[in-house]
């Protein structure tokens, strides 16, 4: 439960500490891009459920 | 939303599916936790760049240019 809570902080954290710092962000600079990666998985474990 | 972004959504989820299908590996975290993180992080950029942009550096002019002097022209 812990870790679930640390994790999104974290990644909020990197995220902002990488745009102040001027770092390249290890995830897409662009909300829609992040909205992709869900939608991959998403397709991804429905198609784990649906397939076996 | 966009319809554009409605089309990327289903491209992604049919992607996911397809990986999953054939058996490839997926370009994404195959957790939902991980693409969650994904998300936070893009989220956490996009906050740290409004913030940047609503509070511009308000003494740039004293900053030192390539050489050092500060009336010198930044490119």
């Amino acid at each position: 439960m812990m870790e679930l809570l640390v994790g999104p902080v974290l990644a909020l954290a990197i995220g902002a500490g990488c745009r102040l710092l001027d770092i390249p962000l290890p995830a897409p600079p662009k909300l829609q891009g992040a909205l992709l990666v869900l939608a991959m998985t998403v397709g991804y474990l429905l198609g784990d459920h649906l397939l076996g | 939303m966009s319809w554009k972004l409605g089309v990327g959504l289903l491209l992604g989820l049919a992607i996911g599916f397809g990986c999953r299908w054939l058996g490839i590996p997926v370009p994404a975290p195959p957790v939902l936790v991980g693409a969650s993180l994904v998300v936070a992080m893009t989220s956490g950029y996009l906050l740290a760049d409004n913030f940047i942009a609503a509070h511009p550096a308000r003494h740039r002019h004293d900053c030192g240019g390539p050489s050092g002097d500060t009336k010198e022209p930044r490119t």
